[in-house]
């Protein structure tokens, strides 16, 4: 028999053919043509959805992008210039015009959401940023006039179930806020500084610092006002390390960094650099700054504990950060210069660290700023790449966030169509869907 | 009768069942025949495209709600150097300090095109250019910062030529008159500005000798200038003038003692003890 393919063959004679195998013949052609116009149809019906998703996710990562570089301003002093700082953003304010933007910033601090807290003290209030620099939409106002809740917020902790502490200095007063309400307040002579924990309140004076349980109860004293080993000469920065149970006082004048454990033991002390109470001048009556001291601190004004448990002290007139080794104090290294170029700093006031992200908040006072900057080497060990992503969603990224939340919603859609699709299959094949039996 | 052919046109009834006729209980239920289904792949693109669509909604509308877009704050140094300096224009000053700072902010920030126009606009209504050449000394400065280092130096000349001629006659004039004048007082403090940015030009052209020259006539009047010692200092090292050099960098130390970049140079030049 003539096969329906040959039929270009040459001799080939139409009327060999029974009328059977015509309309076979023409069967299978119709068939194959039929089949070759469903081909054609179904590529067309993928090829426009494709073109169209293609089309679609081109534009919006250009869209993506454009407005990423729009909101991350390419700025930040050269590594010179700003002597190993990383700069990541400062924040200004909460708004274009002049009164909503910091007048002297003297603390910034973050809570464990992330929040950044920053005490704008000239103006009695303390403002509620995002990790973007934008304005998280909390806002605690104190009175000049009245003093209530506070008169000027000048350092601030967080505790880990979110309370806003407020050292109120010319007022010598702790107060502690729950949002907008006020909680307790402290009078505290002297006060200078705070820092909190799950366990601790720990406040520093003028003339040494004082363990407090979380009612507020003195557990212990420590020091009197004086340059003597055991003396004090305003405690302006405070931290508690929770996980090696120490608590690290700078003592700004006598220009010391010391270590206590929870009972008000002290571990260590180290002179950070020359006394600022004991001035000595020279020749034209500038002031003797050179010193054999390593670190050579001019005016260590705060500390932070980084990621690797060390103690981080805020230079103050120095303008930079130095770092110390949690067991003894010694002096590994220091990073920072003055100016008013992003990453740089002018007189700046305190210094908090934020582990999750790797990043430092310092209060950039003079600058009218609180900057987020990176030092190298401060992560904790094997959290690089999750501080990393914590940065990168914490930035402008965080845009995402919402997709990242129905991408699990979207899976499930996926899986669930994929499991009916495979019921249907099965139905047709007569395989029998075991759901079903069951 | 039917032929062959016909039959295998006719529908085969054995494939169903004829309509109302039930199955015997015993045979299994007859299956309907499937639904004409769309192409999987096809759909599932469409949905691809509805997800994109929807993802792409949402987070619009989480950026707006939550201010990712930013409050209108400035976020660097240069941009709060614009909002504060635009504060004081937009109320209307016409103090050429304000002005300056203004325009000084704009070229940090790199709005080149509109640096130029505020200083077009400068020349045309601020008072008292031919004594303090505010303007040509903005349009140095935004030459500079452009990169045209040569335009930069010659638009300087014009403003110190300014500043000089106006200082010169103005002195004649007081003389004359007895009544002193704000030129005739002084040198206007963009002279000794502009001698500073000719300085860093001639730098960036590598020109040491010009930029030694721009210095030294800077220091002739500002003997307390401590860090722009160190700065002739770095440049006397570049002339291999490592005395003159070493002697700059002390003089910096007598009035900064711990300069980071004097006290770098002194141990770079070998000078340190």
């Amino acid at each position: 028999m003539t096969d329906a393919h040959d039929g270009a063959k040459p001799g080939f004679d139409p009327s060999d053919l029974t009328k059977e195998e015509v309309q076979r013949r023409v069967e299978a052609l119709l068939a194959e043509s039929s089949e070759k116009e469903q081909k054609a149809e179904t590529r067309r019906k993928r090829l426009i959805p494709a073109v169209i998703l293609v089309l679609l996710l081109l534009l919006l990562g250009g869209v993506a992008a454009f407005v990423y570089r729009v909101l991350s301003p390419n700025a930040g002093a050269d590594k010179k210039e700003a002597a190993g700082v990383t700069w990541v953003r400062s924040i200004y304010g909460f708004g274009p015009a002049e009164n909503q933007q910091f007048v002297n910033p003297n603390d910034a601090v973050t809570a464990p959401d992330g929040t950044i807290w920053v005490a704008d003290t000239a103006r009695s209030r303390v403002v509620a940023f995002r990790g973007d620099g934008t304005y998280a939409g909390s806002m605690l106002r104190g009175s000049q006039n009245t003093g209530e809740p506070f008169r000027l917020p000048s350092r601030l902790a967080v505790d880990p179930d979110g309370l806003v502490y407020i050292a109120d200095i010319p007022n010598e007063q702790l107060t502690i806020m729950d949002g907008q309400t006020k909680l307790v307040a402290a009078n505290i002579p002297g006060l200078t500084s705070v820092d909190v924990n799950d366990q601790l309140i720990v406040v520093g004076s003028n003339s040494g610092f004082a363990i407090l349980d979380k009612d507020g109860k003195v557990k212990k004293i420590v020091g009197k006002n004086g340059q003597g080993d055991n003396d004090f000469d305003r405690v302006a920065g405070v931290a508690i390390d929770s996980a090696s149970k120490t608590i690290y006082v700078v003592d700004t004048y006598n220009n010391r960094l010391s270590a206590w454990d929870f009972d008000g033991k002290r571990k260590w002390i180290v002179t950070t650099g020359n006394k600022a109470n004991k001035v000595k001048l020279q020749g034209g009556g500038s002031l003797v700054t050179t010193t054999s001291v390593p670190a050579a601190l001019q005016l260590p004004a705060d500390v932070a504990i980084d990621g690797k448990g060390r103690p981080i002290v805020l230079d103050s007139f120095g303008f930079q950060l130095a770092a110390f080794d949690p067991k003894d104090g010694a002096f590994i290294g220091s990073w920072g210069a003055p100016g008013d170029k992003d990453g740089q700093f002018m007189y700046p006031a305190t210094v908090n660290y934020d582990a999750s992200k790797d990043w430092f908040v310092v209060a950039d006072t003079s600058n009218r700023r609180a900057e987020i900057i990176r030092l190298p080497g401060t992560a904790r060990d094997g959290s690089g790449v999750v501080s990393a992503l914590n940065r990168l969603l914490a930035g402008p990224l965080r845009a995402l966030w919402p997709c990242l939340a129905l991408l699990p919603l979207i899976v499930i859609a996926l899986l669930f169509s994929r499991w009916r699709a495979r019921r249907a299959a099965n139905n047709e094949e007569g395989v029998e869907d075991p759901v079903e039996a069951a | 009768m039917s032929t062959p052919s016909d039959e295998a046109l006719q529908p085969d009834v054995t494939e169903a069942p004829p309509t109302g006729v039930q199955p015997a209980a015993t045979e299994p239920a007859p299956r309907l025949p499937a639904r004409p289904a769309g192409d999987p792949i096809a759909r599932t693109l469409w949905l691809g495209i509805a997800f994109v669509v929807i993802l792409a909604l949402v987070t619009v509308a989480y950026s707006l709600l939550t201010n990712v877009l930013g409050t209108g704050a400035p976020r660097t140094m240069a941009e709060y150097k614009l909002s504060a300096t635009r504060a004081k224009i937009d109320a209307g000053s016409k103090e050429r300090k304000d002005w300056m700072n203004y325009i000084l902010a704009l070229t940090d920030d790199g709005q080149y095109q509109v640096a130029q126009d505020w200083i077009d606009r400068g020349k045309r209504t601020l008072k008292g250019q031919d004594v303090s050449a505010d303007m040509v000394y903005m349009q140095a400065n935004l030459y500079a910062a452009q990169g045209k280092l040569d335009l930069a130096l010659k638009t300087a000349d014009v403003g110190l030529s300014t500043i000089q001629k106006t200082h010169d006659k103005a002195v004649v004039e007081w003389k004359r008159t007895g009544v002193p004048t704000e030129a005739s007082i002084g040198l206007s403090d963009n002279f000794w500005e502009i001698l500073l940015l000719k300085a860093e030009v001639y730098e960036q052209k590598k020109d040491w000798k010009g930029a030694r020259s721009a210095y030294d006539r800077y220091l002739a009047e500002k003997k307390t200038a401590a860090s722009v010692f160190a700065q002739r200092a770095a440049v006397k090292e570049k002339l291999k003038d490592v005395k003159g050099a070493a002697a700059d960098y002390r003089t910096t130390l007598r009035f900064i003692p711990d300069n980071a970049d004097a006290l770098a140079g002194l141990k770079r030049i070998g000078a340190a003890k």
